[in-house]
């Protein structure tokens, strides 16, 4: 832009000629100069950039309306002031030196050139701009201009784009699954601000388990916890969203999917908002990865977009992982089940073998020593042998009943009989086994009918076999007791003894296989099978009950198990039939 | 007389044991015991000639386990490790343990109680 002060008129007179003929020369120049600076200004107003220009002095003398707006400030108000309210404090230096060069050099390696700077709005945010400068007059410049873009927009995208390569390449470096979900989660969070991340593995239909949780709110949510979904979040969201972006997991805006199961869930374990993407394998939803916050509208749509692209590239790589997890789960349990059928065949060796010794060293000695023995000898060697040949057979009987029972292959045969009739007929069989015991039944008074649905034969089998237990471990002439009273679930049978008790961290070794828990009783040496009680808890648990053992050192036992009650069909009253 | 005791937990093992090693009548049982700590107390009291030592006894210490503690508790002892389980090569590499029988063979017992005693076997029948 060029002005020329006219001359003044001191006088006041008429001008001379050369001047108004100049004058009308100039009055064409500055008309033409309008029209371009109009039509200039017309152009640099319509520009999607924002177009600065300032003088020597880095003031502001244009800038427009996309100006104005990218760095926040009403029309107009940025000419006249110092281009520095449009730069970061930290880089007014930097600027007024690069300034200072371009006026004494006319120079400047930056001329021409597309910069990446950043911008300060009049809120003093900043962002980021690419920025072209330009200076003129060539040579000795006077004034400066600039064309800027904002590349927020631009800058955030390339961002998601390495976010999410970043986020494939670290999930496939990882060796198994755990620390996949975490390598995941670590380069989500350069994006989203969360608590938790899971991956939740398809089960069923609309059940997902939780195999992997990551992050500082993990804790809520346990490896192998089931999330349910719902109807809106099977048919709506993971067939045609392809995801969830849940604001609150207590109230939907107008808009969103209604709440459902899966949000009731989260809820449940704190979450108010939360992410939820599929991981889709081959068209079939395989997981889901979710996302979580425990307050409320932690997430945008933008950023659900961004965990569903990252969860999409990766889908390939977790699934996988999950299942090389998951095969060397079924190899770690099916070592676990040969290692239990090892151990099981190895104290059924042991077992067997103490009586078969017995019997064979007690043959042996028979055979070798038979003219030196008397009969009374014979006849006593004979018995130890009978004794352990049936001993011998209780045990294969016990293997047979445990490997029948684990297998399934017997169900109890359920018939309605009176327990309490029960009771007493094996407390009488009690009492000619074992007639230095005192033998006791109480039975509730309010049970005026102790009628329940039952194996008969299992129930004679349990009481018998905690009955002669009792025996075996209290004392001569103390009382053995059996209570029969009713409870929520049906009826309880407990047997108590007056022995020494059992200690109390061997109860929860009693009900297992082989368990050979001390006994206190001072030199007792009596001896079982070890199944008794494992047999006790099948039949118990084969007829729907629970047993238990009770027991302070000093104080006896108390031995009980439920039997659940089930309607009992009472037979129809007989037809009056009048005449 | 050579003395003897017998560390076994089974009632009608033990008593078999005391049969047969009765019917020699240079040999004295001075003890039948069941558990690891009972066996090394009754070592020290009566420091047998010969220990018949089962594996599997009463309490957390087996008979394999014990063996070493059974020898310092009586030097002279000759330990017999007796059970029903093959446990050779484990014996064999117990330095206290002197003789390894499985239970299988019981009418070896006296036999090798004898030559671990260096008793030459009865020559006439037993009364």
């Amino acid at each position: 832009m060029v002005t020329v002060d006219p001359p003044s008129s001191e006088a006041g007179g008429p001008r001379p000629r050369w001047w108004r003929r100049h004058q009308r020369g100039a009055a064409d120049d500055r008309l033409q100069l309008r029209a371009a600076e109009a039509r200039y200004q017309a152009l640099a107003e319509s520009a999607i950039e924002a177009i600065v220009t300032a003088d020597a002095g880095g003031v502001i003398g244009y800038a427009n309306t996309a100006a104005h707006q990218m760095f926040g400030h009403a029309p107009g108000l940025l000419i006249g002031q110092p281009l520095t309210v449009l730069i970061p404090d930290r880089y007014h230096a930097g600027h007024l030196a690069g300034v200072a060069r371009v006026l004494a050099t006319g120079e400047s390696p930056l001329l021409g050139r597309v910069l990446s700077l950043s911008g300060q709005r009049s809120d003093g945010s900043e962002f980021p701009v690419e920025l072209m400068l330009d200076v003129w007059p060539a040579g000795s410049p006077t004034r400066f201009s600039a064309m800027l873009r904002d590349i927020t927009e631009q800058g955030a995208a390339q961002e998601r784009d390495e976010l999410v390569a970043d986020s494939l390449r670290a999930a496939s470096a990882a060796p198994d699954l755990q620390s996949s979900v975490r390598q995941l989660a670590e380069t989500l969070e350069r994006g989203i601000r969360f608590d938790r991340l899971s991956y939740a593995v398809a089960t069923q239909d609309d059940e997902f388990s939780i195999c992997s949780v990551w992050g500082p709110d993990a804790d809520r949510l346990p490896k192998g916890a089931t999330l349910r979904l719902g109807a809106a979040g099977r048919t709506v969201a993971y067939r045609r969203d392809g995801r969830v972006c849940r604001a609150d997991t207590s109230q939907t805006a107008s808009g969103e999917l209604p709440l459902d199961a899966m949000d009731e869930e989260m809820a449940g374990r704190g979450v108010r908002s939360y992410i939820s993407v599929p991981v889709v394998v081959r068209e079939r939803i395989v997981a889901l990865v979710n996302v979580a916050s425990t307050s409320a509208g932690a997430f945008s749509d933008d950023q659900a977009d961004l965990v569903a692209r990252v969860v999409g590239e990766s889908s390939g790589v977790l699934h996988t992982l999950h299942l090389l997890e998951r095969e060397r789960d079924v190899g770690q349990r099916l070592r676990e089940l040969d290692q239990l059928k090892s151990d099981f065949v190895a104290m059924v060796v042991h077992d067997l073998r103490s009586p078969m010794t017995v019997i064979g060293g007690y043959a042996d000695t028979l055979r070798d020593h038979w003219p030196s023995l008397g009969d009374p000898q014979k006849l006593e060697l004979l018995s130890t042998i009978s004794r352990n040949v049936a001993r011998l057979s209780e045990l294969v009987e016990d293997i047979m009943q445990v490997v029948r029972l684990e297998s399934g292959e017997v169900s109890p045969l359920l018939q309605p009989i009176d327990l309490g009739a029960l009771v007493d007929r094996t407390l009488d069989e009690m009492r000619v086994a074992h007639p230095d015991h005192r033998w006791v039944s109480r039975l509730d008074p309010a049970l005026a009918d102790c009628h329940v649905e039952v194996d008969a034969t299992h129930q004679w089998q349990i009481l018998t076999n905690l009955l002669s237990n009792a025996a075996k471990f209290s004392p001569t002439g103390s009382v053995v007791r059996v209570e029969l009273e009713r409870v929520d679930e049906g009826l309880r049978v407990a047997v108590r003894d007056q022995g020494p008790g059992i200690r109390r961290e061997d109860i929860p070794k009693l009900f297992q296989r082989f368990s050979r828990v001390a006994q206190l009783a001072p030199g007792a040496r009596v001896k079982g099978t070890g199944l008794g009680l494992y047999i006790c808890r099948l039949l118990v648990e084969s007829q729907g009950g629970t047993i238990m053992a009770e027991s302070h050192e000093g104080e006896g036992a108390c031995f009980t198990y439920t039997v659940p009650a089930r309607p009992v069909p009472v037979a129809a009253p007989a037809l009056e039939v009048s005449a | 007389m050579k003395t003897l005791l017998i560390v076994e937990d089974g009632a009608d093992i033990g008593a078999l044991i005391t049969f047969v090693l009765g019917t020699d009548e240079r040999l004295a049982i001075v003890g039948v015991v069941s558990s690891a700590v009972d066996a090394v107390a009754a070592a020290r009291d009566h420091q047998p000639d010969v220990v018949v030592l089962d594996h599997y006894i009463e309490g957390d210490v087996t008979g394999l386990e014990a063996a070493p503690a059974l020898k310092t508790a009586a030097p002279a002892s000759k330990i017999l490790l007796f059970s029903d389980f093959d446990f050779a090569s484990q014996a064999g590499g117990e330095p206290a343990i002197d003789g390894f029988l499985h239970k299988r063979h019981f009418d070896e017992l006296l036999p090798t109680v004898r030559r671990l005693l260096d008793l030459p076997p009865l020559v006439a029948p037993l009364v």
